[in-house]
Parts: C-alpha cells; structure tokens; sequence
C-alpha cells in the first residue's frame, strides 16, 4: 500500500467510521486490503490493482461510496471465477494486460502505481476510444477473433464497474432505491 | 385437484400439456363435465416458494447476470433468450436432458418450459386478435393451405378467452387488428405519445401506435388483483395479475372436481386402437422413475407445443400410422414457422427531459400491420407490427457513456439519461414444406423417447419483410424528430422468438392437412391437436391468444360430439 492508497483508505474509512481513531483506522485498513487480497481467487495483486484503482477512477468515493467501498473488485473476481466463461475470462485479463502495458509505455508504470494525473490521462485516452453504440453480434464476433487491445480492456472493464457498482446492496438500496412495488403506473410525471 | 389414479384408470379426457393452451383445455373440459386428466411433463411450480418477481438484484449471487459458464454447461440454447436468466433459469429445459439437432448451417433454437404452467409463466403476455387478412392470407397469396376457419369462425372465442383471461388494451378500431374485450389501457408514457401523435400527423390512420394489449390486469378480475407495476412477470406473479396457467385456468378446472393433474408425466406416443380407429389414451413415463404408464381416455387433447406435440404424433407408430399418428397427408412436422423479428431502429428523443415515469410498466407499444394491408408491397406479401417502447437509459447507459469520475458518477445516480424509444418488427413467416422435424434416428432425451432433427430457415419473403421494418421503423423515429437513429437487424435463429408453429396444420383437405377446422385430426376423430401445431399460416401477431380461443373453441366441438356418440 503507497501513500495515496493509504489515504484514499483512511479517508473512506473514517468517512464511514468517524469515531475511529487515524491509528486503528489504518490498522483496519491493511487488515481489510489483506482479507481482500487473499479472498481473491481469480485476480492476482497487480491485475487487482489495476481493477480497484481504474474503477475508483471511474466511481471514486464523494458524498457517496465509491466503487472500492461497495466492493466492485470482489464482485469482478467472484464473476471471472464462477460465472464469465474462460474465454471471455482470459479476453478480460488479457485487456487488463494491455492497460497495464499502455500505462507502462505513456507513463512509466503499471496504472496502479502511475501519478494520479497520468492514471486520468490515461483513462481520458480510454474513455474517448468508447464506440458509440453497441456491436451487433456479427461485429462482436470479430471484435473477439481480433487481439485483445487496451481501449478493448477498458471498454470490458467499465462495462463490469458499472454494473458492479449499480447492482451493489448499498448503492441499489441505499441510493437509488426505486420502490420495489409502485402500486401505480404513470407514463408522464415531471422528473 | 384429485390425485392421479392407476395408470390403467379411464378417464373422459386425457390433456397432454398445462402450458398456455393445455390449460384452457384442462378448464374447458372440465368446466363442461369431463373427467380430464391433465399430464404435464415437469414438475410442479408453487407460487409462494418459486416466484422470484420481488427479488433484487443484490440478492442474487451474481446480482442478475448469471452463472454464464453453468449456463453455457446445461442451457446453452435456452439461456439465448433474455428471460432465461438468474431469477428463471430454473424454468428453461436443461439442454442436455432435451437434445435436439439441425443441420450446423441451418441452426433453429428451441426454447422450452418444461413444469406445470409451461412456458404460460414466461411469456410476453401480447395478445393480438386475427383478422380475415390473415385467415384469407394464404388462399389469396396461394401459399400453403388455406385455413379452413374465418374471423367470423373465432371471434366470439377470442372474446370468450379475454373475457376470463382479463386484457388490457385501448380499442382502435383497425380491420386488420380487431378491438377485444378491453380491461382499461395501461398509459403510453412521454416519448411514446410523442411518437403517437407524429405518426398520427404524418400517416393518419395508415400507421397507429397504441399500448400494447396484454393479459395484465388494471384492475382487478374474477378475484385477481390489478397490476402494482413491480414490472418482470416473466418471474411469476404471487398476485396472478398475469395470465397463465397457475393462477387462472388450473384453478378453474380444479374447482370442477373433474381435475386430475400428474407432473412429471412424459408423454412419449399416443396409443392407437385399430379396432375402432381412435386413440385409446397415451403411454408416458413417469420422469424420476421412468416407470411406464398408460391412461386410457375418450378423447385426447395435445397441447404439448408446436414441436413437441409433432414429436409425440412422429412416434406413435402403428400399421396403419407407420409415419406416425395422423399423418397420411405426410404433412406432419412440416410447415414449421416462427415470427423473425430483432430488427428495427432506435433514436433518443429530445426534449422531454424534465419528464420520467412512475412505476415498472411490464407492457410496451405496439403498432398495427400497415404493409400489405390496402395496397401491395412490389418485394414481399405479408407484414408486421412493431413492438417496442419508450424509456430513459438511467444509470445503465454509463456502461456505454463516456466520462468518469464524481461529475460521472452523481450523474447516473441523478439524472436519468435521454430519452430512449426502440421499434423491432415481429413479421408473418411464410409455411414451408421444407422447414420441418423428424424424429433423429439414434438420439434420445433423458426419457428415453426420440428427439427431433429440425430444419428451418427463413426465406426470401422473411429477409425482405427484416430489410423493409429497418426502413419504416427509423421513418417512423425520423417523423418524431428523433436523434442518433440507428437501425439494426440482429439476424436472429428462426425459433428465438419462441413463436414455433405448423407442424399439424389445419385444413380442409385431408391429403394436404392434419386437422380440420375444428383442430380435430382428420385421421383419427379423438384426437385434438390445440396447440401452435395447428397453425395453417403465422399471422404476425403474437399467437398465443389464438391457440387459447381455438382450444376453447376445439373443447366446445369435441364435448358435443361426445355427447352425440361421435367420436
């Protein structure tokens, strides 16, 4: 853990914990980082690097939780090892390969490690390389014959941080909370 | 409901099927006196431990998106259809248990519901009347066989089943989709009467669009309570205020006292007595123990599906049926026909954004058939309609949206994204000879009973009826003022709309046709085919409706027929 994942951790704690002290906040951080770590069946330590850092650039911590808080990376690790097929597993980790090397070549280091304002010019990079729409299953066909590439990677990976973070307990329930019985249909209400 | 008698037991009828249409045969029959005996492949489904429709995301193990790789194991071809997923998974067929083949060029998905309800628990719940443009589509076109019914014939029968069934819909007043028996109309949101109102100023009459007509209820209906908008009745609904088998038409017929329902019960033939020409009842297989059981009946009702009614006709071989049951017209397991759809176009809608809805609307739009239906297109007889709706992308379109980080993220919590509305065409698929099924000479279900080899592929009339709704839905978006219009045509397997039909045609002529007009079979008299089996042409409505009033209708003839010692 560097300085800045430090931070970041003592900030999302305390945020959730405020009556802890720095002190057992950082204690608890290291001992959830290494609980995390080892509960990990498919993501090694830097693959999962990449993942957590990407996706809280994504979703950071503000008012609300961030992706890290809600645990985007478990939920990832837990798809890519019981339910995404090998295929599409090793496409994933293959993306993530490409990021990494990507960051390496524009900014010297694995994303998780490169300087906060090269991740974001990274990711910006990325993010601007998004297609517009969504292949039809022919051209998603030959997206997945061709070889993996970071833009692809990203693509992949946004596409699982959304849909991890949205379908979270806290942020489903806690945030958006939309009734689970309406009762009623309107068509036209003002937003 | 009584429990199931020795196998050896005569009853007056025997049901093969509790899906959409073996359901209201079940109830018909009983409800008109019939000791009925309703046999149902699969196991029983109980509302209160196996409806899943309140049940989020969060509480699921992978929050919605599936064990892909136990998916691609057991259900490689069920989990193509969208309600397959992690909620009901568990009433899609193990494909593994249920094989089937198809030449590798000419693949045909075959979704199947085997338990008590079929495939009546999953629907899309769209019911859509005929009209003579459709019963007199292939005498006029000359393609096929012509039915031997007309709307006249069927008319009160589809007013009969919405009357029971409870439709919602808003009466139009088109020719070539009659009004039913309405319950009120579920309200078109924003966007949606936008594109109402647009295509009212630039096509009149000619292209109408109105909420579609569903069996949902809104309001309540012979002690069903109305719709409370959770929105994916595909998952059950513990207040049946969805049509289907369990909550309706099961109940009816078990109120008789005349109702006997067997799960687990595989029907593998119809039994053929030589001596008196007729059925005498089924052999099936008791599914977990695979012990043999006979039932004897007076009459017997297939409502097994389009192909697996065809499949258990193709093996009930005897001297005088060594093709099968049925079949001296050699049209058995022919014509088979499923609806291609999956293309259209889609396009936000600008300028409402300061509106949204309240609520899970588990319906969509619909717009009635306007190619074919006053003048003739010069590419292709037939049409379709569009289904479709309104919607805005909420925190989903940030999979696809570009941005990150706070301003990204309070955005998908707190704005709910344009304006989206998608038409995708449902079109009438034309009877072929040579889309077919036969029993594979070697493969075997679970059961022990032959699997079908199927051959089906779309035509040249299917593929210029996908061209031409590309063309008319992003028209239609066009005349909104819609933006990013894109069309799409996704090129989806005949059989992925689960709309399989044809396979025992009804007819007038007993060389060209299984069934006659009343869905009898015309070589044997006390046999009734009720399902999608006996469709002479495809229509492009949605068909369920059709089955169920032809059921009812069927119910109606064979009652009396017995009674007057006919058959």
């Amino acid at each position: 853990m560097d300085r800045r994942e430090f931070l970041e951790s003592i900030a999302g704690l305390s945020a959730l914990l405020p009556g802890l002290s720095l002190q057992r906040a950082f204690a608890e951080a290291l001992h959830a980082r290494a609980q995390a770590a080892t509960s990990l069946r498919t993501l090694n330590a830097a693959q999962d690097a990449a993942v957590s850092c990407i996706a809280e650039i994504l979703l950071p911590q503000t008012e609300t939780v961030g992706a890290t808080q809600v645990g985007v990376n478990r939920f990832i690790d837990l798809l890519l090892t019981e339910s995404i097929l090998e295929h599409d597993r090793d496409r994933f980790l293959d993306g993530l390969a490409a990021i990494d090397a990507r960051s390496r070549s524009l900014c010297g280091a694995p994303v998780a490690s490169a300087r906060r304002q090269d991740q974001e010019a990274l990711i910006r990079s990325l993010d601007e390389a998004l297609p517009a729409r969504s292949p039809t299953r022919a051209e998603q066909a030959a997206i997945d014959r061709e070889p993996m590439t970071a833009e692809r990677g990203y693509e992949l990976l946004k596409r699982l941080v959304v849909f991890a973070y949205f379908t979270s307990e806290p942020v489903a329930k806690g945030l958006i909370d939309a009734p689970i019985i309406p009762g009623r249909y309107d068509g036209c209400v003002s937003a | 409901m009584s429990a199931p008698e020795p196998s050896a037991s005569v009853y007056d009828a025997i049901v093969v099927g509790s899906g959409i249409s073996g359901g209201w045969a079940a109830k018909e029959l009983t409800e008109k006196g019939l000791k009925t005996l309703l046999l149902e492949a699969g196991p029983p489904v109980v509302p209160e431990r196996d409806y899943v429709e309140h049940v989020q995301d969060y509480s699921l193990p992978y929050h919605g998106y599936g064990n892909r790789r136990k998916l691609q194991q057991e259900q490689p071809i069920q989990s193509q259809t969208g309600g397959c997923d992690e909620w009901v998974s568990k009433w899609f067929v193990n494909d593994r248990e249920n094989p089937y083949d198809n030449d590798a060029d000419k693949p045909f998905l075959w979704i199947r519901g085997r338990h008590v309800g079929g495939r009546s628990l999953m629907w899309g719940r769209q019911v859509y009347r005929w009209s003579d443009l459709d019963f007199e589509a292939n005498a006029r076109d000359g393609v096929g066989v012509d039915w031997p019914i007309r709307y006249a014939d069927i008319a009160p029968w589809y007013s009969h089943v919405e009357k029971f069934i409870g439709v919602s819909g808003q009466a139009e007043g088109l020719a070539q989709l009659p009004d039913g028996e309405f319950l009120p109309p579920m309200q078109l949101n924003c966007a949606e009467r936008h594109v109402r109102d647009s295509m009212s100023r630039r096509w009149g009459r000619e292209r109408v669009l109105t909420i579609g007509r569903a069996a949902i209820l809104t309001q309540p209906h012979l002690g069903r309570a109305a719709c409370h908008y959770c929105g994916p009745c595909w998952r059950g609904c513990i207040t049946h205020s969805y049509f289907n088998s369990i909550g309706s038409t099961l109940p009816a017929a078990a109120a008789t006292g005349r109702l006997t329902l067997r799960p687990n019960s595989v029907v593998a033939e119809v039994l053929y007595d030589p001596r008196t020409h007729r059925a005498s009842g089924v052999r099936a297989l008791d599914a977990d123990t695979l012990e043999t059981l006979e039932f004897r009946a007076r009459v017997v009702f297939l409502c097994a599906s389009a192909l697996e009614s065809a499949r258990i006709l193709l093996n009930s071989k005897s001297t005088r049926f060594p093709t099968g049951l049925a079949n001296s017209s050699g049209e058995l397991g022919r014509n088979i026909m499923d609806h291609p759809f999956g293309a259209g176009a889609e396009a936000t809608i600008p300028g409402m954004e300061g509106h949204k809805t309240f609520g899970n609307r588990p319906n969509g739009i619909y717009v009635a058939r306007f190619r074919n239906v006053t003048d003739r297109h010069p590419k292709f007889i037939r049409g379709y309609g569009f289904q479709g709706g309104g919607s805005r992308a909420r925190w989903e379109r940030g999979a696809r949206e570009q941005g990150f980080g706070a301003a990204f993220k309070n955005s998908l919590l707190r704005d709910l994204g344009p304006w989206h509305v998608w038409l995708g065409g449902w079109a009438e698929c034309l009877p072929r000879a040579d889309n077919y099924c036969t029993l594979h000479p070697t493969l075997k279900d679970r059961w022990g009973v032959p699997a079908l080899h199927i051959q089906c592929t779309f035509g040249p009339n299917e593929h210029e009826l996908l061209k031409d709704m590309q063309v008319t839905a992003a028209e239609i978006l066009e005349a909104a003022g819609a933006r990013d219009i894109q069309t799409f045509n996704e090129e989806l397997e005949p059989g992925l709309c689960i709309h399989e039909m044809g396979t025992a045609r009804m007819g007038r002529d007993p060389k060209t046709s299984v069934l006659n007009g009343w869905n009898q079979a015309h070589d044997v008299p006390n046999v009734f085919v009720t399902d999608g089996a006996c469709m002479t042409s495809s229509g492009n409505q949605n068909p369920s409706i059709t089955y169920m009033a032809l059921t009812a209708r069927a119910c109606d003839y064979a009652v009396e027929q017995l009674k007057h010692g006919q058959i």
